[in-house]
């Protein structure tokens, strides 16, 4: 017996007449609710702004070489130590955050935009549209990420814009078929046949009923693509491919160089700060996803009720 | 001054006939198993099978059976959401399905509007309900934006709602209100003809006639003509002037509907109105006699007539002939599809 | 059965939904007894509630009793109401697709609850359940019982699940919208088949629905509901002829006829309450074309019309 048979949908008064403020306080109160993404979201702003004001915070050349204070370990003057070149490496991963975030929203917003292209076209147009744009998806697919794009950045220049590119173009196939499997059951809904029938066209239907029906799910899948965005590009930069000298993959690579001789800040730095980024896009996904989900919602509801009466 | 529709319906109708099935025919494929591929063979569900019906300007024709007779099947060619394998669909005597200039196809789609079954399904539930009943002039380009505030608050009220509901979400209001929002909406182009199909049938019963009673009164306020789809004889004989029933893709009989509750002649029809619990404890059935076997699959029909299987007056003839539908003698306008139509038709005499 | 005094609220997050408040009606023995209402009304509720299936929480019975031959069912503890359940009282669902088990042949499906219940061996019991499905109509049983769920039709597989609710021969069989996704024609024969198995057994038969025309084809008494209070009790003839209560009496008026050309029904205003925040005093008022002052500030109790019938309205007072 679940939530519909019994008629409780019917006094569902928690999504009465709102105006746009309350109901972004609603989504607040909601996506509070899971601490890990609550957490996870400060510091994504708290990393954002640093990168934005690097320059601010870190004032002259960064990257210029002081062989005086070559590999230091962290101390109070370099809390996170210095590099093979006596540069501060807190500051380089600041700055080297200007690069990762650049990356994972340009390369998540465009494996985002072509993913729903196809997956809305697909959806929509079925048949034989459907077949093909899915044949594609399965070519990319069964492709191994990460040599397809050293081919792609090897066969091109190697700077951030075709980086972007080369990991937007190989991650839509997964975005595609979330958004082709919403489109084809949004399909059958009366509300899309009755479009049909008072005359619109293609046009009207993919972009004014299928998509907004879809942002949540949009929204989510596209920032739960952002952790793996990173550590691809983390790991093009580790492999050497991409001159993109401050950045934390290129910082990697040189360290592994001087493992040797025991200088373990500067991988482990570099190498924690991917990790957190990555994981702290992916808590943040997972509470939007919560957040957004309507039916999750009551079933902590209850969960919440439940743990009230025992209390008493 | 009386409204466009009761001057349709006063005394006879309108003799102009604005919606016309000749002949139609929907055949599905249905997907090959590997040893159908290999011997080339394929099944066909013949969803509808020729089946021919006139609806006159102003009336309420009704399309009745259980579910798996076609008749949803026709709606969706009749609104061109289906094409027809045969037959044609003629509207004001001009085929829908035919070559259309952009203009001739757009007049079509304003002309011939829509209701569905689940109220909320109908509805986009991002849309406001201002959003919702403007939709079909903002895709046909009708007037300008206050022209069409105008016209929606004209139509909530039409359908007796609020305008307070017009910034509301489809989710915020009860099924019955849904559905007066997607009555609103299928109005809002004055159509000529709406295509109601189960329109009250996810509602509660309190709510329905409420329905019932607005969708008669809408119909006399802009002289519209209903094709009303439905499986509840007693909704059916409440709203429509003309009766066709449905079984396994074809038309069984087809007549006024004081003909058919008084006089069924087919056998399904009678089996039909037989079967309905009637809400009067002194007319209780003292005994049933009910059908034998089940529907049979659309996918392997039965031979000669589909309802000679179970019907409990099948005679030789009717596992091997299809019977052709023929009119009575005495009842002007009515056809059945039986081969003893007559005999049955001089019984009830 | 004699349920006294029933409340049953859902304590949610947004609100508390009061699904039942203050049910009282009794069954006699061999009594066809429908309960009537739309959506909301709390018949479902009361039902899973006698069946001791209540999600416990969010859902809690504030007060009252379910007397069944004198045990309190409410009294008695998880253990002793599954073994009531199935065997005593047994229940129908409304969806036979989804309530058999698709991967368990059918005739197995029966025998387990022989099983369970009467603790018989395997091949008894099938032999048993055999028996139990000819009974119920499906020809070739014998063979059929060996037969999955998919491969029958929707009022074939309710038979069965009639037959699984009768193997231990339960007193009272409680059927929760039987046939609302059956045909008309399959419709009128499981009606047929459960008038028939009543009188057959002198089982005493619960139905639920929202369809007048079956209450009044196979009950014998009737409780009509609405917004979880029970509005009038009474004998299926005395509502139909002589309704009491408004909304009852509103209902009737407003059912489509399939027997009589009506011109125009008289449709009850208004909408069905939000349970979460009803209106007060009378939950029907607002819609009633009788209610006065009165009916909006306090609840009428159930005023008796008879033996064992009543009608929860204050124009009743009087007569």
């Amino acid at each position: 017996m679940d939530y519909w048979t019994l008629g409780l949908h019917m006094t569902d008064t928690s999504s009465t007449s709102k105006s746009r403020l309350a109901k972004a306080s609603t989504f607040w109160r909601s996506y509070s609710k899971n601490k890990g993404a609550l957490f996870s979201l400060f510091f994504l702003i708290a990393l954002i702004l640093a990168a934005v004001l690097a320059n601010y915070l870190f004032p002259g050349d960064v990257e210029a070489p002081n062989i005086a204070r070559e590999m230091l370990p962290p101390s109070f003057s370099a809390i996170l130590g210095t590099d093979y070149l006596g540069r501060d490496q807190l500051a380089l991963i600041v700055f080297g955050a200007r690069t990762s975030l650049i990356v994972a929203f340009a390369a998540g917003g465009l494996l985002a935009v072509v993913g729903t292209m196809a997956g809305l076209m697909a959806g929509y147009y079925g048949g034989k549209m459907d077949g093909l744009i899915m044949r594609c998806a399965d070519v990319f697919l069964t492709i191994p990420v990460l040599p397809l794009i050293l081919v792609i950045v090897a066969l091109t220049t190697p700077n951030l814009v075709n980086v972007m590119f080369a990991i937007g173009l190989t991650g839509w196939p997964v975005m595609a078929r979330v958004v082709r499997s919403d489109s084809l059951a949004l399909m059958k809904r009366e509300f899309i046949e009755i479009e049909r029938v008072m005359g619109a066209n293609s046009r009207r239907i993919l972009f004014k009923h299928l998509l907004p029906n879809q942002l949540n799910s949009i929204l989510v899948y596209a920032s739960l693509s952002i952790p793996a965005v990173i550590l691809t590009e983390a790991a093009l930069e580790f492999l050497g491919l991409t001159p993109l000298s401050v950045s934390w993959g290129f910082m990697l690579n040189v360290a592994i160089s001087y493992w040797i001789r025991g200088t373990w800040w500067m991988s482990f730095f570099p190498g924690f700060a991917i990790f957190i980024t990555a994981l702290a896009f992916y808590f943040v996904s997972e509470g939007l996803k919560e957040a957004l989900n309507p039916k999750l919602k009551r079933r902590r509801e209850s969960l919440a009720a439940q743990i009230a009466e025992r209390k008493k | 001054m009386l409204a466009i529709g009761d001057k349709l319906k006063q005394g006879a109708f309108s003799m102009k006939v604005i919606l016309e099935v000749e002949k139609l025919c929907k055949y599905f494929q249905v997907k090959r198993t590997l040893s159908e591929m290999r011997s080339n063979t394929t099944r066909i569900v013949k969803a509808v099978d020729n089946i021919s019906f006139k609806v006159m300007e102003g009336e309420t024709f009704g399309l009745v059976g259980e579910s798996g007779c076609g008749k949803t099947t026709t709606t969706k060619v009749i609104l061109r959401l289906l094409k027809p394998t045969s037959g044609r669909v003629l509207f004001e005597t001009h085929d829908i399905h035919g070559k259309f200039t952009k203009s001739g196809s757009s007049h079509v789609h304003r002309e011939i509007q829509a209701v569905f079954q689940d109220p909320a399904g109908s509805l986009d539930p991002r849309m406001t309900i201002g959003q919702i009943i403007r939709e079909p002039m903002d895709i046909h380009n009708t007037g300008n934006t206050d022209s069409r505030e105008g016209t929606v608050r004209e139509m909530l009220n039409a359908v007796g709602l609020t305008t307070e509901q017009y910034s509301r979400y489809p989710h915020e209001l009860s099924g019955g209100q849904q559905q007066r929002v997607a009555i609103a909406r299928a109005l809002t182009l004055r159509p000529k003809i709406v295509i109601l199909d189960e329109p009250v049938s996810a509602l509660d019963m309190s709510v329905r006639t409420q329905i019932l009673n607005l969708l008669k009164d809408l119909q006399s306020q802009f002289g519209l003509t209903y094709l009303f789809v439905a499986h509840d004889l007693s909704v059916v004989r409440y709203m429509c002037d003309h009766i066709a029933v449905m079984y396994l893709g074809q038309i069984v009989e087809n007549c006024p509907t004081s003909q058919l509750y008084e006089h069924p002649i087919h056998p399904y029809t009678r089996a039909l109105l037989d079967a309905v619990p009637i809400p009067d404890p002194t007319k209780r059935k003292t005994s049933l006699d009910t059908l034998r076997g089940t529907m049979p699959s659309p996918i392997n029909l039965p031979t000669g007539c589909r309802f000679h299987t179970r019907c409990p007056y099948a005679g030789d003839i009717c596992s091997k002939v299809e019977p052709e539908p023929e009119f009575l003698e005495f009842s002007p306008g009515h056809l059945v599809s039986c081969h003893f139509a007559s005999e049955f038709a001089r019984k009830t005499k | 059965m004699s349920v006294q005094d029933l409340s049953v609220r859902f304590y949610l997050a947004s609100g508390v939904v009061n699904a039942v408040e203050h049910l009282s009606f009794n069954i006699r023995k061999g009594v066809g007894f429908g309960i009537v209402g739309e959506s909301g009304s709390g018949k479902t509720v009361t039902a899973l509630t006698i069946m001791g299936l209540l999600a416990k929480p969010p859902g809690r019975i504030d007060s009252g009793k379910i007397l069944y031959n004198g045990t309190n069912l409410l009294d008695l503890s998880q253990d002793e109401m599954r073994t009531f359940r199935g065997k005593t009282i047994a229940m129908v669902y409304q969806d036979p697709m989804t309530s058999l088990n698709p991967v368990f042949r059918v005739g197995f499906q029966i025998a387990e609850a022989l099983m369970v219940h009467e603790k018989i061996a395997q091949h008894e019991a099938e032999a048993r359940a055999v028996e139990l499905m000819s009974d119920m109509g499906i020809p070739e049983a014998q063979k059929r019982a060996k037969e999955y769920p998919h491969q029958f039709s929707g009022g074939m597989r309710q038979r069965i699940m009639i037959a699984m609710a009768l193997a231990t021969k339960p007193d009272l069989l409680i059927a929760d919208e039987p046939t609302t996704a059956l045909d008309v024609i399959t419709q009128s024969q499981i009606l047929a088949l459960l008038n028939d198995l009543q009188r057959k057994h002198n089982m005493t038969v619960m139905l639920i629905t929202h369809d007048l025309g079956i209450v009044a084809q196979v009950c014998d008494e009737a409780l009509v509901m609405y917004a979880g209070h029970g509005m009038e009790l009474g004998t299926v003839q005395n509502i139909f002829s002589h309704p009491k209560h408004p909304y009852t009496r509103g209902l009737l008026e407003s059912t489509t006829r399939a027997d009589k050309e009506v011109k125009r029904l008289d449709s009850i205003p208004g909408t069905i309450p939000d349970l979460i925040n009803p209106p007060t005093g009378c939950r029907f008022h607002p819609r009633c074309p009788l209610a006065d002052d009165r009916c909006a500030k306090q609840e009428p109790p159930p005023f008796p019309s008879g033996s064992d019938s009543y009608s929860k309205c204050w124009r009743s007072e009087t007569s």
